[in-house]
């Protein structure tokens, strides 16, 4: 898991398909809050397949792993992809985490998700 | 043609729902027009009318929780639906199948700040395992079929569906689907399987640590197999109790805060801890960092994010028990003679423990003793009887000194612990289960909190029988107080209680208050025997108060009031 410069409170993205839900972000918001994270960017974009992908930066100093499970167990969502690593986050962040093809994510699950 | 509310009685015909709790309310008059003419529709489902829709809640909860079928309750918008929100939060972190439907405004008035308008939908997020709000008529049906699958599917939960007044009252023309994702079932792999098998084996001291996902999965009965075959040691969580059976001459009792004092110490020393359906809640380990320091862990669930979140574990298995549990039974149904006797050394520690650590029923005080008053009953109530609790002192005596040999017998509120939680849930628990007896063991500071279902009783005339355990005080805070607050008594006293019995009378409930012990044994075989409602009052000693303790932020070990002192007034035990 890699650091944010300011405080080092560290920083992870999430990759999320979801099925498509007006109440859908609200949702993962609140799950975000509960397990103990600051959402620090967030995008996310309808598909043609009537599903919805959701880029996301959190950090804080609870566990991943169970903010990932968490993330997991909502209904609506379908994929859950956590990258953590410092030099893939840095990566990730110098392309713009939204609206992109995360490299570190197989392609076959990106390409089903980008329709 | 038929219109929404129709429909929303018609598809919980169709879910087997035949009996339902709610409180009716503007927003939600429909559905009650609807159930009022359920009948003439040949799709007959009985109302329950509570006095409060947290009543109704806590009676879906009973329902469900002593039978394993989804409850049903229902409410009005605004302050109708946010009673209910304790209930379900409850029902939540219980993992109790509910589903609950709320009126809501008229969509023109949404967002407006309309009479009796709260976004109740926006507080389920955090209550709730998941919610529906239905804004067109034609997803009314698939919405709530797709609530009963979630509300029961993997780990149970409670599920709202808010449902706007003018959905319910207009004609449904067609159905929709609401195409949610269904979840997969995952299965144990063989090497977890091997692994699983492996640790068990090579383990000198395994105790099983059983929650309440056993019962959740129904293989409390594969359970009770596997510890026959292998004569392993067992403890339960709270909401553990019951799944093995009370003869079982290697079960060690309830761990945790409160557990026995020989279940702690044999958890502490284990080796190996097997834990089924369990999430190593902070009530039952203490501090986190000493729990069961000397074991490696086995941990099974059915939610993978209950693993590894609080304890890292040497083997994780995301699986439903009802997969895992009868295949590990089946391993073990023939095992070596050799592998069952290298763990006879353990189970003589674990019996000596238990000698030592027995529960001790001769105490020095002069007023009634409400453990031996609770073991007592728990001797002469037939098997089947359910045992509903409320939360404090007394609910943890039941857990220390009842028998179970189902966890559906016994009804206490794990998670969230919630004060009035066993009036109405013995009101749900009698009407799924007429024909057994029903006992709410409340406490006098908790059955004031839902003390109008004695309404419902009266009105259904469920005999739901109720043992009052009052020692005229808030007692586990008062016990807290006195133990960590160096004995200010803030506002825990409750003396100026009013006269029960009288209060039970107002409803037709006949009743009895007995304050010695000798009087304890006639009144428990009367109460017993009783056929209708009745309430038992018994001013116990208020000096009394819950051991062994494991103070806040302690090792398990080092639990107090334990042994020797157990049972003297607190100023005897430091």
């Amino acid at each position: 898991m890699t650091k944010n410069n300011h405080n080092e409170t560290p920083v992870a993205h999430f990759f999320l398909i979801c099925k498509a839900n007006p109440i859908l972000l609200e949702r993962l918001l609140q799950t975000v809050r509960y397990r103990g994270f600051q959402v620090l960017n967030m995008s996310s974009n309808d598909l043609e397949n009537g599903d919805t992908e959701v880029n996301f930066l959190v950090k804080g100093q609870a566990k991943l792993t169970t903010l990932k499970k968490s993330l997991e167990t909502i209904i609506d969502v379908q994929q859950c992809y956590l990258t953590d690593d410092k030099a893939k986050l840095a990566t990730l962040l110098e392309m713009g985490f939204s609206n992109m093809i995360n490299p570190f994510i197989s392609n076959t699950a990106q390409q089903q998700a980008v329709g | 043609m038929k219109i929404g509310a129709d429909l929303i009685i018609d598809t919980l015909y169709q879910q087997g729902v035949t009996e339902v709790f709610g409180y009716p309310g503007g927003t939600i008059m429909p559905v009650y027009d609807a159930l009022f003419r359920s009948n003439e529709r040949n799709v007959p489902i009985k109302h329950y009318l509570c006095r409060h829709e947290q009543g109704a809640g806590f009676a879906a909860v009973g329902f469900s929780r002593s039978t394993g079928k989804t409850g049903v309750c229902i409410a009005t918008s605004g302050p109708g639906a946010t009673n209910l929100i304790t209930a379900l939060a409850d029902a939540k972190l219980d993992s109790v199948p509910v589903v609950a439907i709320t009126g809501q405004v008229p969509r023109p008035l949404m967002g407006t700040n309309a009479f009796q308008e709260v976004d109740v939908f926006g507080l389920s997020l955090a209550s709730c395992k998941h919610s529906f709000q239905v804004m067109d008529q034609s997803e009314l049906e698939d919405t709530i079929n797709q609530a009963f699958r979630i509300a029961n599917e993997g780990r149970p939960g409670p599920v709202l569906i808010d449902i706007p007044k003018d959905v319910q009252m207009n004609t449904v023309i067609k159905q929709v689907a609401v195409n949610l994702p269904t979840s997969s079932t995952q299965l144990m792999t063989e090497d977890q399987f091997d692994t699983a098998k492996s640790l068990i084996l090579k383990a000198k001291k395994p105790v099983f640590y059983v929650g309440g996902g056993v019962d959740i999965a129904g293989v409390s009965d594969q359970l009770n197999a596997l510890l026959s075959h292998t004569q392993l040691p067992a403890v339960t969580t709270l909401k553990g109790i019951g799944s093995i059976k009370s003869s079982y001459p290697h079960f060690m009792g309830m761990l945790g805060m409160h557990g026995n004092g020989a279940a702690n110490l044999a958890v502490q020393e284990c080796d190996l801890l097997i834990a089924l359906g369990a999430r190593f809640d902070d009530r039952v380990t203490g501090k986190l960092s000493s729990f069961a320091a000397k074991a490696k862990v086995l941990h099974i669930d059915v939610d993978n994010s209950e693993l590894n979140k609080l304890r890292q574990v040497e083997l994780a298995i995301t699986c439903g028990l009802e997969t895992a549990l009868p295949a590990i039974e089946q391993q073990f149904a023939v095992i070596d003679a050799s592998d069952k006797q290298q763990w006879q050394a353990w189970r003589d520690e674990c019996a000596e423990l238990k000698q030592i650590h027995q529960w001790n029923y001769d105490c020095p005080a002069k007023g009634i003793y409400a453990p031996a008053l609770l073991n007592e009953l728990s001797n002469i109530m037939p098997r089947s009887t359910v045992i509903t609790c409320d939360v404090g002192q007394h609910q943890m005596w039941v857990a220390q000194h009842m028998k179970f040999d189902s966890t559906k017998n016994h009804l206490s509120s794990g998670g969230a612990g919630t004060m009035g939680f066993g009036l109405p849930v013995a009101i749900g628990a009698k009407v799924a289960r007429p024909n057994d007896q029903v006992i709410a063991v409340c406490g006098d500071g908790s059955i004031m909190m839902n003390i109008q279902e004695l309404g419902t009783i009266k009105r259904f005339n469920l005999g739901v029988k109720i043992l009052l355990v009052d020692n005229a005080k808030l007692g586990m805070v008062k016990q807290w107080q006195e133990l960590f607050f160096d004995q200010r008594l803030s506002e825990t006293d409750l003396s100026d209680n009013p006269d029960f019995v009288k209060l039970a009378s107002a409803f037709d409930i006949q009743g009895r208050t007995i304050t010695k012990p000798s009087e304890v044994s006639q009144a428990l075989k009367e109460f017993v025997e009783f056929d209708g409602a009745f309430i038992l009052h018994v001013k116990i000693d208020a000096q009394d108060n819950v051991w062994p303790l494991v103070p806040p932020g302690a090792a398990n070990q080092d639990m107090i009031g334990n042994g020797p002192v157990e049972n003297q007034p607190i100023k005897d035990v430091g």
